[in-house]
């Protein structure tokens, strides 16, 4: 089983989450309201805490709005780490709760709705979520409030943040992009032609792509942004092709892939290069455009997904399954375990309550250093790989080290672990297929 | 006028741009100044006279395009995928300080934009933009500057949403070019109708209902299990249908637009309609009743000095010096070989006459002998193809329409073209030229600056009013005069601008026989004040009373002129127009 | 030269799609003096309303006829419910605006809530490809071309040399007078907003087949596009917009082959501002003096 890459699972609901931006005027007029009128009203349609004793997980991400498979994802994985945290008594013997912190997936309302939130929930004593679309502008809120958070953004800014309640272990998209260039060259692609969508999911990935094959020796024969949502790609399609390159990397929304592709089979005589994409685009939307343009065949061959790596033979993937499956508010469990990069929610709640049994205390401000110790490869720690050892091995005062179900975390100074990155395919049926595992240091070592 | 706001994420971008590195005040200002040049560059696309709905549609695509050309711009600002991580503003404080701080800074700058909008919008100034917004015609015609005022109004709209992206930005932090989409101008156009158009507090309650109110209250709504989203896709539903009962039922809004000035109590209809079989209350002021109940107009001879009220030698005053005794015969307007193609058709060929001055004029002919395009030509609302108009001996053939009015030749028009939603008194203040409250400066200095202007200017149109016995309607909104009351009105605002030469285009058509004789004693009494008149009419009781000279034309061309009795006799003229 | 060429040739075919929606789009907004927002959600619903009918294995050529005769009658039921009595009720024309742009909403969600926010594919169906000299165009493209082409003759014949054409142009010029002539102005108006809902309909399908996959924002997304092209060939001119359709389509493509792609669409506005600013009225204005004449 493969992972999705983590730049906020953008094309699960394509780019149109942007689009409904309220005209900022209005906006505009919403943070003073919407503040004034914060301490009267309850914060959002979420979960209250329950009296004493309980902790409340703030899952930040997209609840309404054509965003809102985000949140749906986002609060199912929730919900798979405080399962296994309370089956094992809870952090620090508190149980925990998902409060959802509806942002809407657009940054002007975002703020006035975390800042609310941040303001009236009670015990919100660790945050998840957090993705590209809102990340820039709700970090800064929640480090402000002095919250630890595990976020899935994909923004490449945040690989060098200081903002001390900041963790991420999901690769920024400029590693990802590496990832693409290091997997076409494995493939033996020396002259790659790069498409991508002007948005800013697809942007991000695009330097790294040119670095990536700067460094292995290969050539871009022509690297074009595109609008999303054209009639006509026609003109570019002609570019591309007469730039003979050997394979696409190509990213872009389901609707203006199906154009785009669709053109460059016609104007091609029937031919399309291999492609390949991110993880991002291993939704059932993306593969049916896909499908009726190019066909099955291709499909299910010649397009690689390449994103995070996650080892589903582990023994921690094996707990986040169970997890899903045991939690009765999760719906489709084969549906969150396919998008990988969300088990980043799992493991950073197992990890946050793991620093909270450590450091004896929910204070975000005095747990948060506990966060990197429970995870290092110190010599003398105990390898845990789910919640419950980790909270065994504590009482006994042992040193541990949690490898999760994204593997080792390691984080840098910026409190980023961006761990391995693999390389799927379709199957016939939607379900991603392993095509083998790019180490992340090959791909560092690339971006210098 | 329909003006849809620039956009303002350029403001928001600029702030950006500068305002990481300068103080708050400065960005803020930086944002309204770039934003405002760009809504003026946006408003240069509107600047040939288009009809409301092309002009709403040109707004749109502009607003497209610099949304697609910012999202496409990747080396300024990064493209579609936007900005992060924008300084705020406040970054030195922390906590919930740094966030009632900059809702306290916003606030102040909503009260100082707001009390600054307010002048703007209040004054003399406003007054002459909503004149503007209601006949944009009728505004050229008493000597606006109307491209300048729509190049203003772009200008400040740009400035605000300049500052408002600014303000957002910095608040949120980051910013980013978001595609159009219905939903989003759904929201501030609903805005503008439930609070109600063209009324700033209106507007103000409304940016709290809608988007508080509705959108924000969609997300306290219990999710429906298993379809996250339906909740709020069906809250768009009930918005969109929440604003088409609100435009079927209130479509004023919940404030309706203001109006200013007392509304003096007295009966709705001075004018009844035309052989009214009962007596019409006669308005006070008129010192000598008219027997309103005779159906025929009443022969008027000369002025009578003894009717002639005082206040109509007040506004004589004010005409321009009136020319000696000696030069009361000169020509004040000389038409020249006139020609006016329209396609293949010539409205008006090769038309050659002359206005005394001092002097009524008609001009009169057959329909389609090009009578109002000459009119039209003279005024400078429709350009001549060829020939020449002379006014007061300067060539004025290519002068613009506006800055004829403000030389003393201004017309009215056929069809009476109020400002309708300006009060009766309104109408006639707002034009008057070169007010002091009309300028910019005015904003600046506020009320004091002009309000003893204003205060004499008010006195003058109440004199006005009185002198054709519409006093009592001095409060009404000029759209809910009658036909007649309007007719009135249009000359007493054409008298207003001061005009040495007035075009009347069929004053009288359509008028009732008491308001009919009440505007010929006005027109002799202004002959006797010095003002000339070109007055085409097809009303040849009138014409033959009141012109000292007369005018034929037919096919375009001017068939004979001289005195009525004069043309009586003409064959040529009978043919072509059976004379009553 | 090749690509100029080509780039030209992509951009007639892009250009026919826009052309179809913006002539019933101008004719639309001509005849009825409505500026009618919700033309794009109908063109929306035109292509959800042919996905369905595909589903049953019906041709996609008998598709885009059966849309069009069901969006033709949606769009007078439309204005039959709607806008007529607002302006039986002398709703300002910014009110109307507004009234076009909330039914869109409604109209949009609506569709939202029946077939969720996913992207649908009619597949592929653009035929084989023909190459005439150095341009290409699928067999798809000429179909739809040459429907747009005959469905503008039809167009302007039937405006210049019909008698219900002239009923059309003189109850737009002033309704109250048309109907003293004695034209049952109500049968015109139902009747223009048949004609034109229908190419509303055929422009839904049209743009479906030509962008593969599509939601629910496919016609606010081409709206614009529509609208430059018919304020550029002039309102109600039914050669004016499919010519403002071809600059807009050709345009686009041409910047795609020689500037950066993100621009394609920068360029075709540019041209429709720059147009505006010399001519106001748009290429093919008609009318506008003797608009200015019942002004003065």
């Amino acid at each position: 089983m493969k992972a999705r890459q983590g730049s906020g699972y953008r094309e699960v609901a394509p780019a149109r989450a942007r689009r409904r931006r309220i005209v900022a005027p209005i906006a505009a007029a919403l943070p003073i309201v919407g503040l004034g009128i914060g301490g009267a009203l309850p914060a959002g349609a979420s979960a209250r805490p329950h009296a004493g004793g309980t902790i409340n997980v703030g899952v930040i991400g997209p609840m309404t709005g054509p965003a809102a498979e985000i949140g749906t994802l986002m609060s199912a994985a929730c919900a798979s780490g405080i399962h296994v945290v309370n089956a094992a008594g809870g952090a620090l013997g508190n149980k925990l709760s998902c409060d959802l912190i509806d942002d809407t997936g657009d940054p002007a309302d975002a703020v006035p709705n975390v800042t609310r939130a941040l303001a009236t929930a009670s015990n919100l004593k660790m945050t998840v979520g957090l993705e590209s679309n809102t990340a820039a502008t709700t970090i800064p809120l929640v480090n402000n409030a002095q919250i630890p958070m595990f976020s899935t953004n994909g923004l490449v800014a945040f690989d060098k943040t200081t903002d001390r309640y900041f963790w991420r272990t999901t690769p920024a998209d400029n590693q990802n992009g590496a990832a693409f260039a290091v997997w076409a060259v494995k493939e033996g692609y020396k002259r790659a032609a790069m498409i991508f969508e002007n948005n800013i999911g697809d942007q991000g990935n695009e330097p790294g792509v040119v670095q990536g094959i700067d460094h292995l020796g290969g050539k871009i024969s022509i690297n074009v942004t595109i609008p999303g949502d054209a009639a006509s790609y026609s003109s570019v399609v002609e570019r591309v092709i007469a730039s003979h390159p050997q394979v696409l990397i190509a990213e872009a929304d389901p609707q203006s892939a199906a154009t785009f592709f669709s053109e460059y089979k016609q104007l091609n005589h029937g031919h399309v290069p291999p492609i390949v994409t991110g993880t991002d685009s291993l939704t059932p939307d993306y593969l049916s455009a896909m499908e009726k343009v190019l066909g099955k065949s291709y499909v299910t061959k010649d397009i690689s997904l390449v994103g995070s790596h996650i080892d589903p033979g582990s023994v921690a993937y094996r707990a986040y399954k169970a997890a899903l499956y045991a939690s009765p508010t999760v719906k489709n469990p084969a549906l969150v375990l396919g998008v990988g990069v969300i088990s980043s929610i799992y493991d950073g709640i197992v990890v946050m309550s793991l620093a909270m049994d450590m450091a004896h205390s929910t204070t975000g401000s005095v747990y948060n250093a506990d966060i990197e110790k429970v995870t290092s490869a110190s010599p003398g720690a105990v390898v845990v790989h789910t919640y419950a050892q980790g909270l065994a091995a504590l009482k006994r005062h042992k040193a541990i080290d949690y490898v999760g179900v994204e593997g080792q975390i390691t984080f840098d100074k910026y409190h980023n672990s961006p761990g391995n990155f693999s390389a799927s395919a379709f199957n016939a049926d939607g379900s991603p297929r392993s095509l083998g595992v790019i180490a992340g240091s090959e791909v560092q070592k690339l971006l210098g | 006028m329909l003006t849809l706001g620039s956009s303002s994420a350029n403001g928001a971008f600029q702030s950006y741009i500068l305002g990481s590195r300068l103080p708050i005040v400065v960005a803020l200002l930086a944002a309204m100044v770039v934003s405002g040049v760009l809504g003026c560059v946006v408003g240069v696309t509107g600047l040939k006279r288009l009809r409301q709905d092309y002009q709403a549609m040109i707004m749109l695509v502009v607003s497209i395009m610099a949304t697609t050309v910012i999202g496409a711009d990747q080396a300024i600002v990064n493209g579609n995928a936007g900005l992060s991580l924008i300084p705020n503003p406040l970054a030195s404080l922390n906590g919930s300080a740094r966030s009632w701080g900059y809702v306290a800074l916003v606030a102040v700058v909503c009260v100082v934009a707001y009390a600054f909008l307010r002048r703007f919008t209040r004054g003399p100034l406003g007054r002459s933009l909503r004149a503007m917004r209601d006949d944009e015609d009728a505004a050229v015609a008493i000597g606006k500057n109307v491209v300048a005022m729509r190049l203003m109004v772009q200008g400040v709209g740009g400035a605000y949403a300049g500052l408002s992206g600014a303000l957002l930005a910095g608040f949120i932090g980051g910013w980013s070019p978001s595609s159009w989409q219905y939903v989003e101008t759904l929201a501030l156009l609903t805005a503008i109708i439930v609070g109600g158009i063209g009324n700033d507090g209106g507007v103000l309650l409304g940016t709290v209902i809608v988007p508080v109110l509705i959108l924000q209250g969609v997300q306290f709504l219990p999710q429906i299990s298993g379809h996250p989203g339906l909740v709020e896709d069906f809250g768009w539903m009930i918005l969109g249908l929440l604003t088409i009962a609100f435009i079927f039922v209130r479509s004023q809004g919940l404030v309706p637009e203001r109006r200013s000035g007392s509304r003096p109590p007295g009966s709705r209809d001075l004018d009844a309609p035309a052989f009214a079989p009962v007596p019409v209350p006669v308005p006070v002021p008129v010192p000598v009743p008219v027997p309103a109940r005779v159906p025929v107009p009443v022969p008027v001879a000369a002025p009578v000095p003894a009717r002639v009220p005082r206040v109509s030698a007040r506004v004589l005053d004010r005409t321009p010096p009136v020319p000696a005794e000696g030069v009361q015969g000169e020509d004040i307007l000389v038409v020249r070989d006139l020609v006016r193609n329209f396609g293949g058709v010539r409205a008006v060929d090769g038309a050659t006459f002359a206005v005394r001055r001092g002097s009524i004029t008609g001009l009169i002919g057959p329909n389609g002998a090009g009578k109002s395009t000459v009119l039209g030509i003279v005024s400078g609302f429709i350009p001549a193809s060829s020939g020449s108009v002379r006014f007061e001996g300067t060539e004025v053939t290519d002068v613009a329409a506006y800055r004829r009015a403000r030389r003393g030749l201004v017309r009215t028009f056929q069809l009476p073209h109020e400002f309708g939603r300006l009060t009766t008194i309104e109408n006639l203040l707002a034009a008057v030229p070169r007010q002091r409250g009309e300028t910019a400066m005015s904003v600046l200095a506020g009320t004091r600056y002009w309000r003893a202007q204003e205060r004499e200017l008010t006195e003058r149109a109440e004199q006005l009013l009185e002198m054709f016995a519409m006093g009592e309607k001095a409060g009404d909104l000029a759209r809910e005069l009658s036909g007649g009351q309007k007719r009135m009105l249009e000359v007493m605002r054409a008298l207003m601008v001061e005009p040495k030469l007035l075009l009347l285009d069929e004053p009288m058509a359509g008028l009732s026989p008491m308001l009919s004789e009440r505007l010929e004693r006005v027109c002799t009494e202004m002959r006797a004040g010095g003002l000339s008149i070109l007055f085409v009419e097809h009303e040849l009781g009138a014409v033959e009373r009141l012109c000292d000279h007369v005018v034929v034309m037919a096919q375009g061309k001017v068939l004979s002129q001289g005195s009525m009795a004069d043309l009586r006799a003409n064959k040529e003229v009978q043919d072509a127009y059976i004379v009553g | 030269m090749k690509l100029l060429i080509e780039a030209i040739g992509f951009g007639i075919a892009t250009g026919a799609v826009i052309a179809l929606g913006a002539v019933g789009f101008s004719v639309q907004f001509g005849i009825s003096n409505v500026l009618n927002i919700t033309y794009g959600s109908m063109m929306t619903l035109a292509a959800f309303v042919g996905y369905a009918f595909l589903q049953l294995n019906v041709n996609v050529w008998i598709v885009m006829a059966i849309t069009s005769a069901v969006i033709g009658v949606a769009s007078v039921v439309f204005n039959r419910i709607l806008l007529e009595p607002l302006k039986r009720r002398g709703t300002s024309f910014v009110g109307i605006i507004i009234a076009t742009v909330s039914a869109a909403i409604v109209l949009q969600y609506a569709i939202v809530v029946f077939v969720g926010a996913t992207a649908h594919s009619f597949g592929e169906q653009s035929g084989r490809t023909l190459t005439v000299l150095d341009l290409v165009f699928t067999t798809s493209q000429v179909i739809i071309i040459c429907t747009t082409v005959a469905l503008m003759v039809g167009f302007h014949l039937l405006l210049t040399r019909t008698k219900i054409g002239r009923a059309m142009r003189a109850t737009s010029t002033n309704r109250t007078v048309a109907r003293a002539c004695g034209i049952r102005t109500e049968r015109i108006i139902d009747f223009t907003w048949l004609l034109s809902g229908a190419m509303c309909g055929a422009a839904g399908v049209a743009l479906a087949i030509t962008t593969v996959s599509f939601d629910f924002t496919l016609g606010s997304t081409f709206l614009i596009y529509m609208i430059a092209a018919a304020v550029l060939g002039g309102i109600g001119q039914p050669y004016g917009a499919m010519v403002g359709g071809l600059v807009v389509g050709i345009a686009s493509q041409v910047a795609g082959a020689y500037w950066s792609p993100a621009y394609q669409d920068v360029i075709a506005f540019v041209i429709l501002i720059i147009m505006l600013l010399v001519r106001p009225r748009g290429l093919f204005s008609a009318g506008a003096v003797t608009r200015r004449l019942a002004n003065t």
